[in-house]
């Protein structure tokens, strides 16, 4: 293992990462709204980090799977400490942990905030957290392999440990071009969901911030309303059109628009992930009708944004969802769990695996009746090993298993248990809001300190799909 | 990059990320201390003219007293000498409004006071105990009233100039923290460094030229890094075929 190779890449990212920091700066300046220097000050001090391996460690033609898990866990986590800086130099109300959380939050793309008055903070922080969430949803890996050459030459191994390992069937033999082809998907669809924004009367602040939480399905509004504040219903359709597009796998989007082969991979996944959003809304429309709208366009319109909002891991609001029925949040959780499809910058087990367990099970019981018959499990007419559909299951059991820990944790230390369950679940996935005081209305201040560092690590998990996280910490992983 | 670039720029960057954080941090303090120190000497003015204009009209009205017990002369020089005093306090006061509300508590002063005032002189002519029950002493509470409010407003304000102190000097401390932690990984990062990338490599050029003197013969050490010590290694093995027997011959 080359820790320093490790260190030269993380630097690289560390240097991109201070760059968006400046670009942030850049942006308080026209604004001159007095959170200049504080982006400069942190953007100048990510960036000289990065500097350092970078002057003395040479780069490399390859890395090994161990350097690529460890370089893509690094990166994340130095990431997550340097997002921080802003918000800790902007003192109160962020604290080391405050700040910390809230960066995290943004780079994973869960969008919990614990900011209680969002609009009382400088236009250039909330313009660097919303940018969080352009480069934590793109990847920072796949987004440093697509514009950074020294990546470029590694990006194999590192796409692999960043990028849903659920995403089996590439469109390109190259990463790079992977890279730059999710990149181009991404930053279309931020350009146009802005344009659209900016048609119906929003300002190009807000028309571009919400389009970073949109696309990147992180939630981070600049409103204390989220989306509601604006109380705009072409807003609220531009917002679910793209929050659905943006739950499903980017290179299926790409191959959809370039119709390239006959078969594209993903249209199975596509088809369930929209049929469950489609059934669901339909349902929660049926079970708050009456009780807590009392027209069904108004029904339709709330249930609508808040599933499509939970269900594509996105987290913005026009409601407050906390108030409904209890079978209504019972979908609200099952949405958290499971959120949109792989290959799409969304949290959450994943309708992938969600189609992948469907078919195992009806694997199990066709073997019981025929023992002796050689069944393989398909997607998109594509067999799949045995050994992804174990790993798939393997996930799906760790995943709750980190949920009931995170809320057994914070229940220890004083949430209250829909408090501490909603919020792991909608952390892990990635979802942002939860149900009670952490729900679409409320916030994350009420979380302890060491809870919120819980939910912290819970997010960088979630966003890793648990394994390039988890490694690094074992003894196994550092044996020659 | 040749060495003398690495090592430089090694110590120009946290040299530049300590003189930001230091320039920052004594920018933030020094804009505090302006922005508070005016704040903070307008405010207080405002309350010493309350004080002024406070201790002036309670005197005019003791003054009343006099009246009643017909120490006219006494009456007159307390009235006119503390009128005076009350005026040029309230004037200085409307010239030094800073806070919100205070203009309109200033305003009020403005109304009520010269009618407290002409109802005195109302009452030189004709002394009245009855008016000054009725109608002056409910305008004097009133007077009294936003003298005392606009005493509190500076007061608050004062307090919240300190909560701001408070805030932007712990804001301004941050960079301070920050840069400590930072100095102390960058420091780590940069010994472990230069001993992989500078240390190490020249311990194995040492040792493969003790080899070549005692053997005769060099192996050349594998340096990872393009730079001097690269460029080092490679004269030296250039060097060593140049005096090699096999060359000599």
């Amino acid at each position: 293992m080359r820790l320093e190779v490790c260190v030269h890449y993380i630097g690289s990212l560390l240097v991109l990462n201070g760059t968006a920091m400046l670009l942030s700066a850049a942006i308080a300046l026209g604004y001159t709204d007095g959170s200049f220097d504080i982006l400069m000050v942190s953007g100048l001090i990510t960036a000289g980090f990065g500097v350092l391996p970078w002057l003395f460690v040479p780069n490399v033609k390859d890395i090994s799977l161990k350097e690529a898990v460890l370089i893509v866990a690094g990166a994340w986590l130095a990431l997550s400490f340097a997002g921080a800086i802003p918000f800790y130099l902007y003192g109160q109300p962020f604290n080391f942990i405050n700040a910390l959380f809230e960066s995290v939050s943004g780079y994973t793309t869960t969008g919990s905030s614990i900011l209680e008055d969002i609009e009382s903070l400088p236009k250039g922080l909330l313009f660097w957290r919303s940018l969080t969430h352009a480069l934590g949803g793109m990847g920072i890996i796949v987004l440093g392999i697509a514009i950074l050459p020294a990546l470029s030459k590694i990006s194999s191994n590192l796409m692999k440990q960043e990028y849903s390992g659920l995403v089996a069937q590439p469109l390109f033999p190259r990463a790079r071009t992977i890279s730059q082809v999710l990149l181009l998907v991404y930053l279309g669809l931020i350009a146009l969901q802005t344009s659209f924004l900016l048609l119906t009367g929003l300002s190009w602040f807000d028309a571009v911030t919400t389009a970073f939480g949109t696309i990147a399905t992180g939630g981070f509004s600049v409103r204390n309303l989220s989306i509601a504040s604006y109380n705009n219903l072409a807003v609220e359709i531009i917002v679910m059109v793209f929050m659905t597009v943006s739950g499903m796998n980017f290179a299926f989007l790409f191959a959809l628009l370039m119709r390239r082969g006959q078969k594209i991979y993903g249209w199975e996944t596509a088809k369930v992930y929209l049929s469950l959003q489609v059934v669901f809304i339909i349902l929660v429309t049926v079970l708050i009708h009456g009780k807590i709208y009392q027209r069904w366009g108004e029904a339709l319109r709330y249930a609508a944004f808040q599933l499509l909002s939970v269900g594509t891991s996105t987290g913005f609001a026009t409601a407050d969802s906390s108030v409904w029925t209890p079978p209504a949040h019972m979908i609200l959780v099952f949405l958290t769990l499971l959120c949109a499809c792989a290959g799409s910058t969304s949290g959450g087990i994943k309708v992938d695996r969600l189609v992948l367990y469907w078919k195992l099970c009806r694997q199990n019981v066709r073997s019981l009746i025929h023992p002796r018959m050689i069944q393989t499990i398909r997607m998109d007419g594509a067999a799949l090993d045995l050994e992804a559909a174990k790993t798939a299951m393997l996930f799906i059991v760790s995943y709750l298993l980190i949920i009931a820990v995170s809320t057994s944790f914070l229940a220890l230390n004083g949430a209250e248990m829909l408090d501490a369950f909603s919020g792991s679940a909608a952390c892990m996935g990635n979802v942002g809001p939860g149900l009670g005081k952490v729900g679409s209305m409320g916030n994350y201040s009420s979380i302890s300190g060491s809870g919120k560092l819980i939910l912290s690590l819970v997010m960088i998990i979630g966003r890793l799909e648990i394994f390039v996280l988890v490694l690094p910490f074992t003894r196994n992983f550092w044996k020659v | 990059m040749s060495l003398k670039y690495k090592l430089i720029l090694s110590f120009i960057i946290p040299a530049a990320m300590l003189l930001i954080a230091g320039f920052w941090s004594s920018l933030q303090m020094r804009s505090l201390g302006t922005k508070v120190g005016a704040m903070l000497e307008e405010n207080e003015r405002s309350i010493q003219y309350a004080i002024q204009m406070n201790d002036a009209i309670e005197r005019i009205d003791n003054s009343i007293f006099a009246k009643t017990k017909e120490r006219e002369a006494e009456f007159s020089r307390i009235f006119y000498q503390q009128r005076i005093e009350f005026d040029k306090a309230l004037k200085m006061a409307v010239l030094n409004i800073t806070i919100p509300g205070e203009k309109e508590a200033l305003d009020s002063l403005l109304m009520y006071a010269p009618k407290y005032f002409q109802m005195i002189e109302r009452l030189d002519q004709a002394p009245d105990l009855e008016l000054y029950r009725i109608e002056m002493f409910g305008i004097y509470e009133k007077i009294i009233h936003y003298i005392s409010k606009i005493r509190k407003m500076n007061s608050d304000a004062m307090f919240a100039a300190a909560q701001q102190v408070i805030d932007r000097a712990n804001r301004a401390a941050l960079p301070g923290d920050l840069i400590i932690l930072a100095s102390v990984v960058f420091c780590l990062l940069f010994a472990w460094l230069t001993h992989l990338y500078i240390v190490a490599p020249i311990k194995k050029i040492y040792q493969a030229v003790k080899i070549w003197q005692n053997t005769g013969i060099f192996q050349k050490p594998e340096i990872k890094s393009a730079d001097d010590l690269h460029a080092l290694s490679n004269e030296l093995e250039v060097l060593s075929i140049k005096f090699s027997p096999e060359s000599k011959k």
